[in-house]
């Protein structure tokens, strides 16, 4: 039997074929339909609005210019995703360029062991199981996330969060892989540290 | 992580220090990097270390929660959508 289509990938579908013909009200779609999600990757990388908007500009001229190359392999969201992500990576970098203030290596070396500072998050207090329910540990994962110091929290944004090859990754970042294995790591024994409260296991003892 | 480091760590797994050497294959073992044996050896230590299963498991539940909850949703301020808007309307990339 088959299996229809649900209305937002239809709609996807429309939204897709209007961009390769060139349709720029369709691009304005995309802000309204896509827009919270593509602001919220932005965000993420950047942490302050007027920044991210910068972002949603320039991946909304990466998805007008690259759509031709989207051939719906994966879903168009996870490739908005995606492009959003990347214009993120490249603005930190023009933004580091620029600001010719902020060392890769600020937060320790990449063969350093020890672990990186305790995140602060707002509240630890629900239980677990409520926090599942209410949704509140996407905003605990999310605050975790934002609290780790920027090359950790790309690493985890695009190897972690976005799914990246590890390949794909190193490309983006310019590292090589036992580096990136080593953020990785760290960033994500930080983040462990973190959301010890809302974790599986989490009454182990303390690394 | 070079095997012959792999190598060592497991021999030293087998002391009393193993669970700190645990802790070292994490990553590889996580990734599915280790080679079956040492894999092999490694969750045979786990079925007998519960603080090392425990560890091992938030370590992976980490990896779990921040992917399903790490892609945010943020509603867009009124004004940050109008100005893309018109953004996409003025840009001359955008033809």
């Amino acid at each position: 039997m088959l299996m229809s289509k649900p209305d937002a990938q239809i709609d996807d579908v429309q939204l897709v074929a209007r961009l390769k013909q060139r349709d720029k009200s369709a691009l304005e779609e995309l802000v309204h339909v896509h827009g919270a999600k593509m602001y919220g990757v932005a965000l993420q990388f950047m942490r302050n609005e007027s920044d991210a908007r910068e972002v949603m500009q320039d991946a909304l001229v990466s998805i007008w210019n690259k759509i031709s190359s989207f051939q719906g392999k994966s879903a168009f969201t996870s490739w908005i995703y995606r492009v959003t992500a990347n214009a993120g990576l490249m603005a930190l970098r023009k933004k580091k360029r620029r600001e010719n203030d902020i060392s890769l290596d600020a937060v320790g070396t990449d063969d350093d062991d020890s672990p990186l500072p305790a995140l602060q998050l707002s509240d630890k207090g629900p239980l677990p199981d409520k926090v599942v329910m209410t949704g509140e540990l996407g905003e605990q994962v999310r605050a975790a996330i934002d609290q780790l110091p920027e090359p950790y929290r790309v690493a985890v944004l695009l190897r972690d969060v976005e799914e990246l090859p590890m390949s794909e990754v190193m490309q983006e970042t310019g590292l090589s892989e036992p580096a990136l294995k080593s953020r990785l790591h760290r960033a994500r024994l930080a983040l462990r540290e973190a959301l010890l409260p809302y974790l599986k296991g989490r009454d182990i003892q303390k690394s | 992580m070079s095997m012959n480091l792999i190598k060592g760590l497991w021999k030293r797994l087998l002391r009393p220090d193993a669970c700190s050497h645990t802790k070292k294959l994490l990553y590889e073992y996580v990734e599915g990097d280790l080679t079956s044996e040492t894999s092999h050896k490694l969750e045979k230590h786990l079925g007998n270390c519960p603080p090392c299963l425990k560890y091992v498991e938030s370590y992976r539940h980490t990896i779990e929660v921040t992917h399903h909850h790490g892609l945010p949703e943020e509603p867009m301020p009124p004004a940050l959508k109008q100005k893309l808007c018109e953004f996409i309307k003025q840009h001359p990339d955008l033809k």
